[in-house]
């Protein structure tokens, strides 16, 4: 039978710390999925996970238990993505915000609609909005978390998070236009 | 409407078919491989705390031994009403010195005994 997750921190609470794979196991996916939302580059969304993951191994005394775990450990990752992005920002060779790709390749069996060249729009439309703006977007409309779990998710305030929303719907319907992209003219 | 230019309504449609990627299989392995390697650190340095206060311990107790010896040898070569002041002398002069050279001690031991940061370490 499958450990709940209360009993799984306990035993690494405990002293064993084996336990915690099996925690982390539970919630790499969400984990990884709002890193990817904010950084640009794989190799340094897993890195950033990574580094959150044992952040949340040495934190796991302070976890009171008010929130999920995953939700505990995805606003470790938020800040910790954060972090990142303002150190990044502070270097003289930083790279734009807007190399972001969205995953590479669709797994199979996704829906038709949104394959090709109308997955492709939204990728690239996502890419120029800020990462908090595109994070927000997506964990709203993708995830269909309440603005209340978004807070809590990523510790961004109730009034800061509509105002991603709204600014990033807004630039998301400005820039989801046919006109940006090359191959909506070659279509027509 | 047209399609290509969402409505409010039209986003959460839009996004449900958008691909999750997955992380690679390293991001465990590599987790836990860190973890294990924090808590074999925490250990030894957990060790090597115990060590080296059992050495400043001892240390500064065959320090405090000398001071009172010293006070003896006050003691027995005074054989006045000085001899009083003179083990008061000696006693504190040679807690002080057990005092101190135990801290010098733990420092130095400590100092000697830990490693450089690991690199890529969490902040």
């Amino acid at each position: 039978m499958q450990k709940s997750e209360t009993e799984l921190i306990q035993e690494v609470l405990s002293g064993n710390p084996h336990a915690y794979r099996d925690l982390i196991e539970r919630h790499q996916a969400r984990a990884y999925a709002m890193a990817r939302r904010l950084i640009a580059q794989p190799e340094v969304a897993e890195d950033l996970v990574q580094d959150a993951l044992v952040k949340g191994y040495q934190q796991l005394k302070s976890f009171r238990g008010e929130a999920s775990f995953g939700t505990w450990l995805c606003r470790i990752v938020t800040t910790t993505c954060l972090a990142y992005l303002r150190k990044e920002k502070r270097k003289p060779e930083h790279r734009s915000i807007d190399q972001y790709q969205g995953p590479a390749e669709a797994p199979e069996g996704e829906s038709r609609l949104l394959k090709g060249e109308r997955q492709q729009m939204i990728l690239k439309t996502l890419a120029r909005l800020s990462p908090k703006e595109r994070l927000v977007l997506q964990m709203f409309y993708l995830d269909e978390m309440s603005i209340e779990e978004i807070c809590e998710s990523t510790g961004f305030s109730t009034s800061n998070v509509k105002v991603l929303l709204h600014r990033g719907r807004k630039n998301f319907q400005t820039h989801y236009s046919p006109a940006n992209f090359e191959f909506h003219r070659h279509e027509s | 409407m047209n399609p290509e230019y969402p409505h409010e309504d039209h986003l959460k449609e839009l996004f449900a078919g958008l691909p999750l990627e997955q992380p690679s299989s390293d991001l465990i392995e590599g987790t836990m491989d860190r973890i294990f390697a924090l808590e074999r650190k925490k250990k030894s340095s957990a060790r090597e705390l115990k060590l080296a206060r059992l050495t400043g311990g001892i240390s500064g107790v065959l320090t405090l031994a000398l001071g009172v010896l010293m006070l003896g040898a006050g003691a027995s070569t005074s054989t006045n009403t000085e001899v009083v002041w003179d083990g008061m002398t000696y006693l504190i002069s040679g807690g002080l010195a057990a005092l101190i050279l135990w801290q010098i001690d733990t420092w130095l031991t400590l100092f000697m005994m830990r490693k450089p940061r690991e690199a890529g370490s969490v902040e």
